[in-house]
């Protein structure tokens, strides 16, 4: 009994240990090198980041958002044509997320007030998004040289600054989702709607809060991604929108809402990014790390309904 | 007013959105080879509309795996025909099964396992992609197997009672009329059975899509021919409706997206009619993979790409709600194809692509809002 | 209210079938040659410019033309190539998306006897295709591969380079092309010892970056470069396409020190032009579109006055199906000490663009 509590508890994070160690000894301890730990985080930075905004969009009830690729490629080319005009770094990190935000507040308004469907709403957005950012680019793929914004989101002195708005971004979202009041009613919103709805929580203002809060999360990974990179091209973020739910999923959050832990959205973002790099170090195709994807986040889902339905049985 | 607009939205909206192409491509979109061009081109959303219409009905079960396992459909008909040089037939056999066993994970993922739909199809959506994508490259050096069989090409594209494409094939137009008229036939023939009288509105539904027909018909036979994925278009949708509304499983699956309360009272196993419904969306998506692979000659990892956005789209102009409720399939056809007169009205006056990204999201959000608004108190 | 609403509907419904009636009269002006373009993206700058260029030379020319972008979209392009027909085109100009899956407008354009221009990539598995006009794409390897080896004199080398690979999309068909070229010139050398490749990864599938996209590029090489070069050199980074080298140049920005290594591009997309001129990429293998479009532009105007097709290869480019008369225009390259000079006088870049 006490293994299978064990289990139940910590499927995850035995899966993302022993993948782990499949992935050092098959690369004769590569996958330990400073420098791939740290491509680990750089490369799936944006994972972290736009997962904590998606997390608390679906805890609201399943709500999703499949523009933010779309949206982290609009934002970037906004700021990339600024600072090409002269514009500073600083200010141009300011409109980034304030057209960030005003993507989340139309989001959130549709869908929390006119009650559309989110993925309706967020299909329609992000084909929007990805032709006026198309538009803006016009076939060019833009590179930046501010050294404000480059020291901000780019490597400066060896230090990754960046890793610091990853932090950030993360942390707020477990502060939101573990201590701040409205973390209660998200889950609440999120759990049971009519019961949310008949003790007072006011849903519409916690579906545009949530999308606002993702819209400005978007910014931030636009941000980072394009700073590391120093470019901004037409194709970029195309999978950023699944990338984010498939974490979410893998971790344990709950399609429907209402349940699910950031730790297990971390684990989730972490296991997908060294199934990424594992596979790029061995050289392996492109095309199996999605199939593996696929199939570890139906297994992990699967495991983790299994386990937990045997635990309700024994109680 | 808004009683009617609520029940006749896609209607109205699919009249006004046709006028305004009509217009705006100076009357272009209704030519011959343009009217062919909407039906060879967007048979997919027909198809999977059909299928996804009748996913939806379960109370928001989505599928968004479609456009990737259309691509592996496309990269297995690939294999199995050009690498193990399998016949027509078995590759068929074999590619229906692949579907049948995908339908059954699926099904019984979402419905007995209760993991839910997002989550089990978002699995499929990077496995296939991936899975296809791998299987062509492995075979291939050049990012695409040829060498499909032309019996299979045969079967599911190109065109039947084809005539040179300058003359008249009465072939076609013959064929357009008769199913027409069979069509017309049937529904004034249930209608009887069922007791209900024929009012001026079934007098002009008949004759609207008599017209409608004998405008198609008249477009094929100008353009040399029926293209074969209409034909399978129709028999997909035909059975779909006759299933929906004349079998008891059909009504079950309706009476469940009305109101599934009642339906589990009444007895309906929930789970069993969501697990066929599963099955057959696979199936719908096999066909459509078998559709595309002879409409590209060849297993192109390209296959597939924005399936599932395109067909979501259509249901949700088609006023099928991701809510569930009483959803009406022929509704879905329509709101396909309104997607594809979007399509070929926004190639034919040639705006930039990315205008065609932006004006086709914006049409979605506002029918959806609208459709919303007249709807508001079935929500509320 | 019921029968208002019918009237609305008839009367939307008499519209169209007048408009219907309309379309048939317009008749087409037969003076006038209509010329269609389809093109996989304006997302691409090279596709951007060269069919805006393309499209006012056949207009000086008296052409109508018509150009499409497909989105990258294999069904799409298919769909608007079969639009064009439906337009009345007389010569198609098709830049696939992928070579081997236009099947059925393919059909349509032997149907309706269009003659099809394939431009750049060559369409296959099609006896419609009638002419093919395009780069020497072995050619573009050949020319990064004999530009590594002349920079470092490889025979008569006193030490040994250490040498990676990245090339381009396994799904498109001049990819290998570009890649065989580069490694035949170098294989004496991989063989004898003086180039290694230290990560191992040496054959095309291997090296290959889906859709030539940057991200993916860079996210291989920042991987490579951790795993295998933390205390030595890489001297020389052979990348196909400026996209994958863009990837390759930021991945070393970011997480390498050692002493930089020559990368080699294609297209001198103006963000890598910018490179060479810092220094941040060695060379990029030039292809003029000029010579390209005077090349096609000629095609159309003798296919339309029924001459015969000048062409310079009737036995290279075998599409499947059958040989396709082919012209074939020169690549050069450009790198920091010419690339002002070649990229300004030819009218590529202005020299504003380049500051």
């Amino acid at each position: 009994m006490k293994i299978r509590g064990f289990l139940q508890k910590n499927y995850l994070l035995l899966s993302l240990i022993s993948i782990t160690i499949f992935f050092w000894i098959m690369s004769e301890g590569r996958l330990f090198y400073y420098g791939n730990i740290l491509n680990l985080f750089q490369q799936n930075m944006y994972v972290f980041i736009l997962a904590s905004g998606m997390f608390i969009c679906i805890l609201t009830g399943g709500n999703t958002d499949l523009s933010c690729g779309s949206a982290v490629c609009l934002i970037g080319a906004i700021a990339f044509r600024m600072m090409e005009n002269g514009y500073g770094g600083f200010v141009s990190f300011i409109v980034m997320l304030a057209v960030g935000t005003a993507i989340g507040a139309v989001h959130g308004y549709l869908i929390g007030k006119f009650r559309l469907p989110s993925i309706i709403v967020t299909l329609a957005s992000m084909s929007i998004l990805r032709g006026i950012a198309n538009l803006i680019l016009g076939g060019y793929t833009l590179s930046v040289s501010d050294e404000t914004y480059l020291r901000l989101f780019s490597v400066s002195d060896g230090f990754p600054f960046y890793f610091v708005f990853v932090l950030l971004c993360v942390s707020a979202a477990v502060y939101i989702s573990e201590f701040a009041p409205i973390g209660r009613h998200i889950y609440a919103l999120g759990g049971n709607r009519k019961a949310a709805r008949i003790s007072g929580i006011n849903e519409v203002r916690i579906i545009v809060f949530a999308y606002i809060f993702m819209g400005i999360l978007t910014a931030i990974s636009a941000a980072v991604v394009t700073g590391r990179m120093g470019i901004v091209g037409p194709s970029l973020g195309e999978t950023y929108a699944m990338d984010a739910i498939a974490a979410c999923f893998i971790g344990g959050t709950s399609a429907g809402g209402g349940k699910g832990k950031m730790s297990g959205v971390i684990m989730g973002a972490l296991l997908t990014g060294i199934i990424n790099q594992g596979m790029s170090i061995l050289g392996l195709s492109a095309n199996y790390q999605n199939v593996i994807k696929g199939i570890i986040l139906v297994m992990a889902v699967l495991s983790g309904y299994l386990l937990n339905r045997e635990g309700e049985k024994q109680q | 007013m808004k009683r009617i607009l609520k029940l006749y939205s896609t209607e109205i909206v699919f009249g006004f959105v046709s006028l305004l192409f009509i217009i705006l491509t100076g009357a272009e979109i209704l030519k011959p080879m343009n009217i062919t061009a909407i039906f060879l081109q967007n048979s997919y959303i027909f198809i999977l509309a059909t299928g996804m219409a009748i996913c939806m009905t379960s109370r928001g079960n989505i599928d968004i795996s479609i456009g990737s396992f259309v691509c592996f459909i496309c990269a297995m008909g690939g294999v199995f025909m050009a690498v193990m040089k399998l016949n027509t037939g078995f590759t068929i056999i074999l590619l229906l099964i692949l579907g049948l066993l995908w339908g059954c994970l699926s099904g019984y993922l979402i419905s007995y396992l209760k993991i839910p739909a997002w989550v089990t199809t978002l699995g499929g959506y990077l496995s296939f992609r991936g899975l296809g994508v791998a299987l062509i490259n492995t075979f291939s050096t050049t990012g695409s197997i040829v060498g499909i069989d032309q019996s299979f090409m045969k079967l599911f594209s190109g065109k039947i009672f084809s005539s040179p494409i300058d003359s008249f094939g009465q072939g076609s137009l013959l064929f357009c009329i008769i199913l027409a008229v069979s069509a017309i036939t049937y529904k004034l023939y249930s209608l009887r059975k069922e007791g209900s009288s024929i009012t001026n509105s079934v007098i002009f539904g008949c004759a609207l899509s008599f017209a409608v027909s004998l405008v198609i018909g008249v477009s094929f036979s100008l353009t040399g021919g029926v293209p074969v994925s209409f034909v399978w278009m129709l028999i997909v949708v035909g059975i779909t409706q006759i299933w929906i509304e004349k079998s008891a499983e059909g009504r079950k699956l309706i009476m469940l997206g009305a109101n599934p309360e009642n339906a589990r009272i009444a007895g309906v196993n929930v789970k069993r009619a969501v697990f066929m419904t599963y099955i057959f969306m696979a199936l719908c998506a096999t066909l459509t993979g078998c559709i595309v692979l002879s409409r590209f000659h060849a297993s192109s990892s390209y296959a597939g790409v924005n399936f599932e956005m395109d067909t979501i789209a259509a249901c949700a102009i088609g006023g099928v709600s991701l809510y569930g409720g009483k959803q009406r399939i022929l509704k879905a056809i329509l709101g396909a194809a309104l997607i594809g007169i979007i399509n070929l009205g926004l190639s034919l006056i040639g705006i930039d692509m990315n205008w065609q990204w932006i004006i086709k999201g914006i049409i979605i959000v506002a029918f959806v809002s609208f459709d919303m608004y007249l709807k508001k108190d079935r929500y509320e | 209210m019921k029968n208002e609403t019918l009237k609305i509907l008839k009367l939307i419904f008499m519209v169209m079938i007048l408009l219907g009636a309309l379309s048939g009269c317009k008749i087409k002006d037969p003076d006038v040659k209509i010329i269609g373009i389809s093109a996989p993206s304006n997302d691409i700058q090279r596709w951007a410019v060269e069919t805006i260029q393309m499209k006012n030379r056949l207009e000086e020319k008296g052409y109508e033309v018509i150009i499409q972008y497909a989105s990258s979209d294999v069904s799409m392009q298919i769909s608007q190539i079969e639009n064009l027909i439906g337009k009345d085109a007389d010569v198609l100009i098709v830049i696939p998306v992928e070579a081997a899956s236009l099947g059925e407008a393919m059909d349509m354009a032997i149907e309706h006897k269009i003659p099809i221009i394939s431009y750049d990539m060559l369409i296959t598995n099609t006896d419609a295709v009638s002419y093919y006009t395009t780069f020497d794409n072995y050619k573009v390897g050949t020319i990064q591969g004999q530009y590594v080896r002349d920079k470092l004199d490889l025979d008569h080398a006193d030490r040994t380079y250490n040498i990676e690979f990245t090339a381009g999309d396994p799904g498109d068909n001049n990819a290998g092309f570009f890649y065989k070229g580069a490694v035949d010139v170098l294989k004496p050398y991989l063989d004898s010892g003086v180039l290694k490749i230290i990560s191992g990864q040496d054959s095309f599938g291997k090296c290959a970056t889906p859709s030539w996209n940057t991200e993916k590029a860079q996210q291989r090489a920042e991987n490579i470069l951790a795993s295998y070069y933390n205390n030595q050199d890489v001297d020389i980074w052979l990348a196909s396409n400026d996209t994958t080298a863009l990837g390759v140049s930021s991945a070393l920005a970011t997480s390498y020190k050692g002493n930089y290594p020559i990368i080699t591009g294609q297209d001198c997309t103006l963000i890598n032009v910018r490179n060479i001129l810092n220094g941040k990429q060695a060379m990029s293998v030039f292809k003029d579109p000029a010579m390209l479009i005077d090349a096609t532009v000629n095609m159309i105007d003798e296919i339309i006055l029924n001459k015969p097709v000048s062409v310079n290869d009737t036995s290279t480019y075998f599409n499947g199906i059958k040989t396709v008369p082919s012209y074939l225009c020169e690549p050069t390259y450009v790198d920091k000490d010419n690339c002002f000079e070649v990229l300004t006088s030819s009218g590529f870049y202005t020299p504003e663009q380049l500051k």
